[in-house]
């Protein structure tokens, strides 16, 4: 308010110093334009003066002129009229501009002029008519009301008392000059006594004259100098003289005096008013210039204050505006957020708003943000305890949770009895549940902390999709469901998580197993519904059973976490109701969104479109088999649901030429290929020995609930698929009839079984019960096992031995494991020596962990509770093994990995006589290489930095990289691999001497020369390289 | 500025002649025609700046008029013991207040009461300058009496132009056409008896003969009863020439007394 109150003062003593400001511009401004206006009155002053005193000159000699009949002065006339003609051009030029007004008041002066000019040259009529009326009537009095009309136009007293002084001269020496020109006439006329007229004319133009008053002139100085002048103004005795002698002798026209000392005499007395009209003149210019100039001056001072007043004040309205705004603003949001508040709050806000105090606003919004602001602070702080509550639960947990899925797998291996094994088994059943739920619970706070991290890895959907649907047929067939699925063969490798893909569809497809009663039907079905453009797909996912139903109000809490549809649920099924949630999370993150239809005791559909990448570069599908005929026999009694049509589903997509048939007769039989039967099928079950004599083959679909029977059935036209049907299991058993002409990354390859003995492995680990679990593992893989229980130890004993693989647990005493790694890391760095793989063995799931164990330096990461598998393609991944696949007779070598790399490695027979290194080093005698591997890289040098550096900079880009030190072990390993490239330190090698490098090239290797400067005599024909980029660039393809 | 001389000369001429004994009359005499001179000097310049008010240089020479009026007044005062003379001062300084009061005010002059008062005053002016000279009577000689003549000839001249420019100006009053033209005559009269004196210069005789002449050409204006032949500033003009002339005349007399 205080405020208001000033500025409202500020404005107004503002607004009236611009108003006043205001004022005297406009006064300075009237002022200037008048000074303006007086300046130029002044400069048309003297262009009368000048007019007048050439009409003055042209009378009087018109009337010598006209006195002496023209006998005399006309050359003088003459000349006095072009003087009067130039004056009156340059006088009418300049009063144009001034407008209509002076020229009317001149216009006269041309026309008398013509007039009187014409009568003077004529000599025609009295002086009185033509000269007198002329100048005296006419052209005198225009020149004295213009010149009144410019004393009137000055604005200040002293240049109009000036003005009228000047106009007064004026008037009194045209007045004389009109006696003396009239007196001039009257002489000129020799001997021509005056008439009454002439007498009355004379005493006419005596009484115009006059001797001007200069009294109210204001200029002292002017004054005094004007005196003088004017003192013999008003003397006049010449003049009373010349009148007397005329006087003397009017009667005679005798007179005794001549034209010329008439006119001279009254010249001498115009002349002085001439004078002192200069002089009075000259003041006024000096006296307008200088009212211009000060006028000019105080007008812009005071317009430069105007306009800094009006932007002081347009600035201080502007200020006051914006800020009255941003209060009132402000005031309304708060209004508006008044309920927002807590109610103690509120009602301080209401008051604070109703006061209007912007203080107390500002001051009452500091405080809610600071209040505020702590709370996230603390809310961020509970958050981060969560977390790391989440985490150490989760290690806490998965810790003991690890050692007991652990040894009961160990246990298991072990010889048990039935008892114990349904001991085991049940063991395992619920530490398995116990770490879903543990899982669950770890997820759906991930998922809803956003912490979760899709993965965008190309896999194959066939596969994934089919590995989370196969394991649950064994449910299924517990309670005795009907189990179906169509996985879209049209669907080729695409982009995406297969891992939570995975874990979406075991969950959807186990909580339909879970509802879905003995003898009812669960069926799985994804398929491709659209494609957009040529790199994406829109695939559908639904799972459908014929459980017990939804009902519209529990369909909105089973997406709840831990909501099941109602209480009654959790009793009679169990679970934790996290599934859904975290399923229905995961699908959100993925871009789609999970919905179901349900109708109660009926069933439900849990559905969901994903939008996937496609991988490039696969062809369109077409079906394997377009020439065979494939009929589905499906009789009226079929008791296989809704899972036929999916099954004729299956068969369009290997031949064009599927057919459901209804009857199976051995003629039906003999019109196709193969035949696909149900052995669910009562009928098919009894008629089975008939139907195995009918001229086709015959594919058997089978649960395995029927296994034992089924295993009896086996015979060469007969092939057998267990339920859920899957492509790949058609295909194969396709293929078992008519060869593998389909996709084969579809059929099942056998393991190959690669052999970890002799393998030295150091495990950090501080858990006795982790240390003992996977001791016990390693051990189960003939490796040899050293173990430390905390990072200083594990870097003493790398630094002591050399190994193949290091496990490293991260959460340690002493030491940590990433602490742990960063030491060897850096003692390899030092050394020189070879780079030992380090795997983090971990509890810790949450989301940046993996990430961050790889960039301190890590090779790999495995999580607890360990897997064997796990363990065992970790150690196949990172150390250098011998592959020995079942039934082959060749060698692999395993390329170059990352975590979870499967690719295979490739076998490679080799000539016998790839190599032939006797020349080489003759002393060496030649192996019999009946067996040659394949290599990537061998690199020939000393320094164990240039080693580590070739090594660290080539595994990465996927090249395996076997090093060696001396001439004896290249040679050793030259011959027993053929590699892509040699590289060779160029100090090891003859500088003169190629033979090497050509027996490299003979051998099919690239070598390439490791040097600083080019001195090799085999530069030329070999490449070579000084920096580790060089080298890329030339193995990058 | 002859004026002024003629004036100056007239003081001092007529003191240098003046025996030792009368000299105060003398001096009284001289007095007396001053003021007539001046009173109707003053008379007529009021007369014409009434008609001409713009003529303002006639302020100036009001105001001179009025100087030596007064300055008369107090010669006369001075010198004179005549108890009616002394009386007639009194009212001279009496309407002197008058005459100051009207001239010296910033009124419009152009009033003809005004001017009809102003000539009553010039009149009794006139009336008692004649009273004091009679009291003040002085043998003079033939010289002395020509100089004395042209003195009042331009007297009279100067009450011919007054009555001439009252007429003008209230042309309903006969009796200021009677004195005028009474003044004519007298004029007339006066210029025959100067006609007649034997100037033995013939300098002069030729002032004589233009005086005669400017008087010739003067006279028909003075008595023509037509307005439109009114010339008062002809008139003014002329008679300033005659005074000139009449001034000559009496520098020659004062100088051959």
């Amino acid at each position: 308010m205080k405020s208001k109150i000033f500025f409202t003062l500020i404005a107004m003593v503002l607004m009236g110093v611009t108003g006043w400001l205001g004022y005297l511009t406009y006064h300075e401004f009237d002022d200037y334009r008048s000074a303006q206006t007086s300046s130029r009155s002044l400069h048309e002053m003297r262009d009368l003066k000048q007019m007048s005193a050439a009409l003055r000159h042209e009378q009087t000699l018109s009337g010598v002129y006209r006195g002496k009949d023209g006998k005399q002065f006309a050359q003088a006339l003459h000349r006095a009229r072009a003087e009067s003609d130039r004056a009156l051009e340059r006088l009418l030029s300049t009063v144009q501009h001034e407008g209509t007004q002076y020229a009317q008041m001149l216009a006269p002066l041309k026309k008398s002029l013509t007039y009187v000019r014409s009568t003077v040259d004529a000599l025609s009529g009295q002086y009185a008519n033509t000269i007198g009326r002329s100048f005296d009537g006419e052209m005198y009095p225009a020149l004295l009301a213009a010149m009144g009309r410019y004393s009137r136009s000055f604005h200040t007293a002293s240049l109009r008392d000036e003005s009228q002084a000047v106009t007064s001269l004026f008037r009194s020496a045209l007045a004389l000059n009109g006696e003396g020109s009239f007196l001039g006439y009257l002489v000129g006329r020799t001997h021509h006594p005056l008439s009454a007229d002439d007498v009355r004319d004379w005493d006419r133009l005596m009484q115009k004259e006059f001797t001007p008053d200069l009294t109210h002139i204001p200029d002292l100085k002017l004054l005094n100098t004007l005196k003088t002048l004017h003192a013999n103004i008003q003397k006049k005795d010449a003049v009373g003289r010349i009148r007397g002698l005329i006087i003397e002798h009017a009667n005679d026209g005798a007179f005794p005096i001549k034209v010329t000392e008439v006119t001279k005499t009254f010249d001498r007395h115009t002349g002085l008013e001439s004078q002192a009209i200069e002089m009075i003149m000259r003041d006024m210019v000096s006296r307008a210039n200088t009212l211009l100039t000060s006028t000019q001056t105080r007008l812009i001072q005071y317009g430069v204050g105007l306009v800094m007043t009006l932007l002081g004040l347009l600035l201080l309205l502007r200020v006051t505006s914006t800020s009255y705004r941003e209060r009132r603003a402000l005031e309304k949001t708060l209004e508006e957020m008044v309920t927002d508040f807590p109610p103690e709050q509120q009602a301080e806000l209401q008051t604070i708003l109703k006061k209007s105090d912007t203080l107390a606003i500002y001051r009452f919004l500091a405080d809610t943000t600071r209040e505020a602001h702590e709370a996230r602070a603390q809310a961020i702080e509970a958050e981060k305890a969560k977390d790391l509550f989440l985490a150490n639960m989760s290690h806490e947990i998965r810790t003991p949770l690890n050692g007991i899925l652990g040894f009961t797998q160990l246990l298991e291996m072990s010889d048990l009895d039935e008892e114990q094994q349904s001991h085991v088994n049940i063991i395992q059943s619920s530490s398995n549940n116990l770490l879903t739920i543990v899982n669950s619970i770890l997820d759906l706070s991930k998922i809803r902390a956003n912490k979760v991290e899709l993965e965008a890895i190309p896999f194959n959907p066939v596969d994934v999709f089919g590995d989370a649907i196969e394991p649950l047929e064994v449910l299924a067939s517990d309670k005795k469901i009907r189990y179906c699925s169509f996985i879209d063969p049209r669907l080729h490798a695409l982009v995406g998580d297969p891992t939570r893909l995975r874990q979406v569809l075991t969950n959807l497809i186990g909580n339909a197993m879970k509802f879905t009663r003995s003898g009812g039907e669960v069926r799985v079905v994804i398929e491709q519904i659209d494609e957009k453009g040529d790199d994406q797909v829109h695939v559908r996912f639904s799972v459908t059973d014929t459980g017990i139903g939804i009902t519209p109000e529990q369909k909105q809490k089973i997406f709840d976490a831990f909501s099941q549809a109602d209480s009654s649920t959790t009793r009679e099924f169990g679970g934790t109701g996290l599934g859904l949630a975290i399923t229905s999370d995961i699908v959100k993150q993925m871009g789609g969104t999970l919905d179901v239809e349900s109708e109660l005791d009926k069933g439900s559909e849990f559905f969901f479109v994903l939008p996937l990448k496609k991988v490039p570069g696969h062809e369109p599908f077409t079906p394997p088999y377009p020439e065979k005929k494939i009929a589905y026999y499906c009789s009226k009694e079929s008791s296989d649901g809704t899972c036929g049509l999916w099954t004729m589903r299956y068969l369009e997509t290997l031949t064009p030429h599927a057919t459901q048939i209804g009857a199976l007769t051995h003629d039906v039989a003999k019109k196709f290929d193969i035949i696909f039967l149900d052995y669910s099928l009562a009928e098919v079950r009894n008629r089975i020995q008939e139907i195995f004599t009918f001229d086709t083959k015959i594919v058997l679909l089978g649960y395995h609930s029927y296994k034992s029977e089924i295993d009896t059935l086996i015979r060469d036209n007969v092939a057998i698929i267990y339920r859920p049907l899957m492509y790949g299991k058609m295909l194969q058993a396709m293929g078992r009839f008519y060869g593998d002409t389909g996709r084969t990354e579809d059929a099942q390859s056998d393991r190959e079984e690669n052999s970890l003995t002799g393998l030295r492995i150091l495990v950090a680990e501080d858990n006795t019960i982790n240390q003992n679990l996977i001791l016990a593992v390693l051990n189960n893989l003939d490796v040899d096992v050293t173990m430390v229980e905390n990072g200083k130890r594990a870097l003493e004993m790398r630094q002591k031995e050399d190994y193949d693989l290091i496990f490293m647990d991260i959460q340690m005493p002493v030491m940590g494991g990433i602490d742990a790694t960063k030491a060897i890391l850096e003692y390899e760095e030092r050394e020189g020596g070879t780079h030992v793989p380090i795997i983090a063995l971990t509890a810790n799931a949450l989301q940046g962990d993996r990430e961050k164990y790889m960039r301190v330096g890590m090779d790999d990461y495995v999580s607890k509770p360990i897997v064997l598998d796990e363990i065992r393609t970790v150690i196949e991944n990172h150390c250098q093994i011998e592959t020995r696949p079942m039934g082959a007779e060749v060698t692999s070598v395993p390329s170059p990995t990352t975590h979870a790399d499967t690719t295979a490695s490739t076998p490679v027979v080799a000539d016998e006589a790839v190599s032939d290194p006797a020349h080489l080093h003759p002393d060496t005698p030649s192996p019999e290489v009946t067996v040659v591997e394949e290599g990537d890289v061998l690199l020939y040098c000393r320094s164990r930095l240039i080693q580590s550096i070739h090594t660290r900079a080539l595994e990465p880009q996927g090249y395996a990289v076997d090093v060696v030190e001396d001439e004896g072990e290249f040679f050793d390993a030259f011959e027993s691999k053929v590699y892509r490239y040699v590289l060779l330190d160029a100090q090891l090698i003859p500088t003169d001497n190629c033979s090497l490098t050509h027996a490299i090239e003979e051998s099919g290797a690239v070598p390439l020369v490791y040097a600083l400067a080019k001195e090799h005599t085999c530069y030329g024909h070999v490449g070579s390289y000084a920096k580790i980029e060089e080298l890329k660039a030339i193995l990058t393809p | 500025m002859k004026r002024i001389i003629a004036a100056l000369f007239l003081t001092t001429g007529m003191l240098t002649t003046v025996h030792a004994a009368v000299r105060g009359d003398v001096k009284v005499l001289e007095a007396a025609g001053v003021i007539k001179y001046r009173i109707n000097d003053l008379a007529k310049n009021y007369l014409l700046y009434v008609q001409f008010p713009y003529k303002q240089e006639l302020k100036g020479v009001l105001k001179s008029d009025l100087e030596a009026l007064n300055q008369s007044f107090k010669e006369i005062a001075l010198t004179t013991k005549d108890p009616k003379t002394k009386g007639m001062l009194t009212f001279f300084a009496y309407q002197k207040t008058r005459i100051e009061e009207i001239v010296l005010s910033h009124t419009q002059p152009k009033d003809t009461q005004i001017a009809k008062e102003i000539l009553d005053i010039s009149d009794s002016y006139d009336e008692g300058a004649d009273a004091i000279a009679r009291h003040h009577q002085y043998p003079f000689t033939d010289a002395e009496k020509m100089f004395h003549l042209t003195r009042t000839m331009a007297q009279h001249l100067q009450i011919i132009v007054k009555y001439y420019l009252a007429y003008r100006i209230d042309q309903k009053d006969p009796q200021i056409l009677k004195k005028l033209h009474t003044m004519i005559d007298r004029f007339t009269a006066e210029l025959s008896q100067a006609q007649a004196f034997p100037y033995p210069d013939p300098d002069v005789r030729r002032t004589r003969e233009r005086l005669t002449n400017t008087w010739q050409v003067l006279l028909p204006y003075l008595t023509s009863a037509r307005p439109q032949q009114e010339v008062p500033m002809f008139v003014s003009a002329a008679a300033t020439h005659l005074n000139d002339l009449l001034t000559d005349l009496s520098i020659y007399h004062s100088k051959n007394q």
